[in-house]
């Protein structure tokens, strides 16, 4: 029963934190671009815009699934005739609910023509944004507490550190240096500090905030690291967080300069961040799975 | 650089005692105390109680007790009780001598669902 409707519980968390590191990422990018380079804020708002529909629609199956997994059974008559009370009386379904309802939020501000500005818009947005991983954290694992509880608190501390972190790198490797490599190495040079520095803060919140849910999870002994199937996709995502320190550790050596990369650092640099990119989606995969089985110290 | 490194130590200063202060939640609840206990032999009980490891959803949670034969005993629904959200109750008919199987289904704060069972013998 643990593992009832697993894979796909697991896919709509993975949609579900991806959209939401995207929609992050490219939310703070904006800020490190220049306000005079419409045409790329234009592209990151679209990747915003297309991550909260995901979101939304994600957050939608996460409720389908929330109530099937709460009454045992995948008969959609049934889910039906449940959803309302899973929705309203338990603690998971009103966290699912203002989830659902609060992403309408950033994604109505972001159509507004305030929503458009190059300042109060972005910072308006991703204001909204910390409070929707606010509530996010009242789902999953850290909410067996209750509300209002150091465990939600950091578990807040570890969403918001994890999409800097992930959400900022998909989309400067797949969105933002693709762009700017073309012809401009010196804003290429300065997208990339700004992005090696916000992500070495983030990664210092997520190791703390990491070792703590680890050390909840795994009941204090590094024991069940190797005999629960929890511990292992554990060790798994642990192999791929050293893979992207490593390719951000390299990265960060081709920065060191005061002075502008090469155009064919730049491409070098694009590159690594691209596979840097991948990687994190394999860790937000890896992620969503431990999220949705149970934690080695309750078995 | 200099700011980054402050920031760095900041986020140390402030997470480092988290870890230390934090009782552990299991996130997913199991039963920690069972009345009667499993496997025991006991005399007729008038209720059995399942207290979980954490709060469960008291209207997705739930116990069912069967006999020998597989036929279902109880004829009420269990209930969480009002001040402690981690038990679950049930009333039982008189129970005759002889073996019964306790089902019993959690469904903790974070939405998980677990279910197991156990046995008690009535002398």
């Amino acid at each position: 029963m643990d593992n009832f409707l697993l894979l796909p519980r697991v896919f709509a968390s993975t949609v579900s934190d991806s959209a939401f590191a995207i929609a992050f990422g490219s939310t703070v990018a904006c800020l490190w671009l220049n306000t005079e380079d419409r045409a790329l804020r234009s592209r990151l708002r679209t990747v915003t815009i297309s991550c909260l529909i995901a979101l939304i629609f994600a957050v939608g199956a996460q409720m389908l699934l929330q109530t099937a997994t709460m009454i045992g059974s995948a008969d959609l008559s049934s889910i039906r005739s449940q959803i309302s009370s899973v929705l309203t009386e338990t603690h998971a379904g009103r966290a699912l609910l203002s989830e659902f309802c609060w992403t309408f939020l950033p994604l109505i501000l972001l159509l507004t023509r305030f929503g458009r500005q190059a300042r109060a818009g972005v910072w308006s947005t991703l204001t909204l944004l910390v409070f929707l991983a606010g509530i996010r954290s009242a789902t999953g694992h850290a909410a067996g507490d209750g509300d209002f509880t150091l465990s939600e608190f950091l578990q807040f501390i570890h969403l918001v550190s994890t999409a800097i972190w992930s959400g900022c790198v998909i989309v400067a490797g797949l969105v933002v240096l693709p762009a700017l490599i073309q012809d401009r190495a010196h804003e290429t040079t300065s997208f990339t500090q700004r992005l090696s520095r916000t992500v070495t803060v983030a990664l210092a919140l997520i190791v703390l905030s990491g070792l703590y849910k680890a050390y909840r999870g795994l009941g204090g002994s590094i024991a069940p690291l190797t005999r629960t199937q929890w511990g292992e996709v554990l060790d798994l995502k642990l192999v791929l967080i050293a893979i992207a320190l490593t390719l951000g550790a390299v990265n960060r050596r081709m920065l060191r300069g005061e002075n502008s990369l090469s155009s064919q650092e730049c491409t070098r640099l694009a590159t690594i961040v691209r596979i840097e990119a991948g990687v994190m989606l394999l860790i937000l995969t890896v992620s969503a799975w431990l999220a949705n089985s149970p934690p080695a110290n309750s078995l | 650089m200099k700011f980054t490194r402050l920031r760095f130590v900041a986020a140390v200063l402030i997470g480092a005692p988290f870890p230390m202060v934090t009782p552990f939640a299991m996130a997913h609840a199991r039963p920690k105390v069972m009345v009667p206990a499993a496997d025991s032999t006991v005399a007729a009980p008038t209720s059995i109680s399942v207290t979980f490891t954490e709060s469960v959803e008291g209207k997705f949670s739930s116990l069912t007790v069967t006999n020998e034969q597989g036929k279902k005993i109880n004829t009420v629904a269990s209930s969480q009780l009002a001040n402690d959200p981690k038990t679950l109750t049930l009333a039982l008919p008189p129970l005759a001598p002889g073996a019964y199987l306790v089902q019993w289904i959690s469904v903790a704060a974070d939405g998980h669902r677990m279910e197991g069972e156990y046995r008690f013998t009535v002398k």
